[in-house]
């Protein structure tokens, strides 16, 4: 009996590799330097990953579906330079509204053009970046854009805190559950794991993969707009450059997470684990005073050694 | 008639080009003339002979993105090891450089079996961490002149009309051509990209010839890094970044090679990159924004990928009928 679950416990850490790799990278850090160890960084880590990993969220529904949207950086920048610009215009609830509107329509059309169209989603997502990074800086005029008063309640969201607990670190957990349990709970994330799976098979079982795949595109163009609004009202201000190359980020961080490339499977959870093992590293990088650019040199050694050791583990479960 | 008709819809980029350039002659000042052509293709050509390398993985059904941080990579590395050890030996490490990427990248994806977007993104950032470290944060600037003519000699040298940098681009074309079609390897590599499992079972090595061609993508990579540098007279870190490898792609893909491997050849590769070109200099003829630019190229990218799935759908409608 007790060696029974002695092997169902194996097998569950077996699943949750990605945690027992998180857990380690911090116990690096937090053995290795002092200031890390600090409870202030670790609420810190959460602040700074709020955004990616909000990002995350809706990008694992993409890549489950099958697809990419590497349009997500300049869709943060347009939406966080609209956000900021609009605050002072028509007020802060008008702007976020306007915000996510922006994000989900941006959304919807290379979701139109992925699903209905059946275009590459590499190429058109690459159109869709270098059309909304145009937006960008058209909308500035490539100038920096700012809020006349840095401390109106609207920053809150990005700077405040409930007790010790960063809000955007409060929106960031609620936004990933409610992902998380529309993906693992709802027919549509049902819909959204075969699809990717075998879009042919689901079509001829009378589902409407065009329209799911649509749908993955606007979740993601809704969880960036989210993401922008807790990066610009951490600032308070915005550039049109600010999303540049986030969705490399994003992306690693999917990847770490465990969702197949090919479609199919993934978990919003696991990408959050993925989003906050880069953030550690990022976080402890710069603490302990190494160059800043290691960190992308072990960014990279990192996905390789998780993504291996995910593929053997995959292997011998097939074998 | 029916011939061309035919010819036409398979090669989709030739109508396409000609569209393009009979619109630009008649309503752009300027781009009608040898000068300007030739200017263009001379600006496209370091471009271009990334894109030869990436036709070979991209044929081969895989991707390479780590092209655009591999470019500053090699580019700091010419000009940087030109003080120390000379200019020419400082090129063949980098090129060298370069092998060494494409060696990994092909060990990840073929032997290792990890997905090419997975490996060729993580050795994008490793590159780019690499490439970093090496600038220090500073541009390099390679001034020695020993040998009597410079490195900048070399990237702003012409023959006629024709830049050193376009004449190396034109052989590498005639060579990719020749490797794709008419030795073993370039027919592996179609087999391979159209079915692995069926060109394993016919006995090639498909594991070798996914690692070759990921090492002729990081060799062209490297060229191109070097070229630039050579072309420029300076490296900077950011050199290429953040989406020198997703031009190049395009560039592939708009001529035609499929992204799901099999179809393709080099001088689709050609028309791709320069129709990109192209469009870049009617831009920049007209006096467009550079903010503008960026967004037509957008959606001239979504554009072409739309008219080409509309030919390819009426041909295979057409194949289904008869």
């Amino acid at each position: 009996m007790e060696s029974q679950s002695n092997k169902n416990f194996l097998t569950t850490l077996k699943k949750q590799g990605i945690v027992l790799a998180m857990i380690l990278v911090y116990l690096v850090f937090f053995v290795i330097s002092k200031q890390f160890r600090t409870f202030d960084n670790f609420i810190l880590i959460f602040r700074q990953v709020a955004t990616i990993a909000v990002m995350g969220a809706g990008m694992t529904y993409v890549i489950i579906g099958g697809n990419f949207d590497l349009s997500v950086g300049s869709l943060l920048s347009l939406c966080c330079v609209i956000c900021i610009d609009l605050h002072d215009k028509i007020g802060p609830i008008p702007a976020m509204i306007v915000t996510i509107i922006v994000g989900m329509a941006s959304g919807v059309i290379s979701g139109y053009l992925c699903g209905y169209l059946r275009l590459n989603s590499m190429i058109v997502t690459l159109g869709m970046m270098n059309v909304l990074q145009a937006a960008a800086m058209m909308y500035t005029n490539g100038q920096f854009v700012q809020m006349a008063d840095s401390n109106a309640w609207f920053t809150k969201i990005g700077k405040g805190s409930v007790g010790p607990v960063p809000i955007s670190a409060i929106i960031m957990v609620i936004f990933i559950i409610i992902m998380g349990y529309y993906l693992n709970r709802s027919v549509y994330g049902h819909q959204v794991m075969s699809v990717g799976g075998n879009d042919e098979a689901c079509r001829y079982s009378g589902i409407n993969d065009k329209m799911v795949i649509l749908k993955t595109f606007v979740l993601s163009g809704l969880s960036t707009a989210i993401g922008a609004i807790l990066l610009c009202s951490r600032g308070a201000s915005a550039q049109c450059t600010i999303g540049e190359s986030y969705e490399f980020d994003v992306i690693s961080g999917v990847i770490l997470g465990g969702a197949s490339l090919s479609g199919g499977s993934g978990s919003v959870y696991k990408t959050f684990v993925g989003v906050l093992i880069l953030g550690i590293l990022d976080n402890g990088f710069v603490i302990i005073g190494l160059p800043y650019y290691l960190q992308w040199v072990a960014q990279c050694i990192v996905i390789l050694i998780a993504v291996y050791i995910d593929i053997m583990t995959k292997r011998k479960k097939g074998a | 008639m029916g011939k061309v008709k035919a010819f036409l819809s398979k090669h989709t980029i030739i109508p396409i080009w000609i569209v393009c350039f009979v619109l630009a002659s008649i309503f752009v000042n300027g781009f009608l003339s040898v000068n300007n052509l030739f200017n263009v293709f001379n600006q496209n050509a370091m471009k271009g002979i990334m894109a030869i390398g990436m036709t070979f993985v991209i044929i081969n059904s895989y991707f390479d993105m780590s092209t655009c941080t591999l470019v500053a990579l090699s580019a700091s590395l010419a000009c940087g090891l030109e003080g120390s050890i000379g200019m020419i030996p400082g090129i063949i490490v980098a090129l060298l450089v370069g092998c060494l990427v494409g060696c990994i990248n092909g060990f990840l994806v073929a032997y290792a079996k990890i997905n090419a977007f997975v490996v060729t993104l993580a050795m994008m950032l490793g590159c780019r961490g690499v490439g970093y470290i090496y600038h220090a944060e500073q541009s390099l600037i390679p001034n020695n002149t020993d040998m009597g003519w410079a490195f900048i000699d070399f990237g702003a040298g012409k023959v006629g009309p024709l830049s050193y940098i376009s004449i190396i681009f034109i052989v590498m074309l005639l060579i990719a051509h020749y490797v794709l079609k008419y030795t073993t390897h370039g027919r592996n590599t179609y087999a391979v990209g159209g079915n692995e499992n069926s060109a394993f079972n016919a006995g090639i090595n498909t594991k070798l010839v996914t690692f070759i061609n990921f090492v002729i993508c990081g060799f062209t990579g490297a060229l191109g890094g070097v070229l630039y540098a050579a072309f420029s007279g300076a490296s900077t870190p950011t050199l290429g970044w953040p989406d020198m490898h997703m031009l190049v792609i395009a560039g592939v893909v708009l001529g035609g090679t499929k992204l799901t491997g099999g179809v393709g050849n080099i001088w689709y590769t050609l028309g791709g990159v320069m129709l990109l070109g192209v469009v870049d200099n009617i831009m920049n003829l007209l006096n467009v924004q550079t903010y503008v630019n960026t967004m037509i190229t957008g959606l001239i990218m979504i554009g072409i990928l739309y008219l080409d799935k509309v030919m390819m759908n009426k041909k295979t409608k057409k194949a289904n009928l008869e």
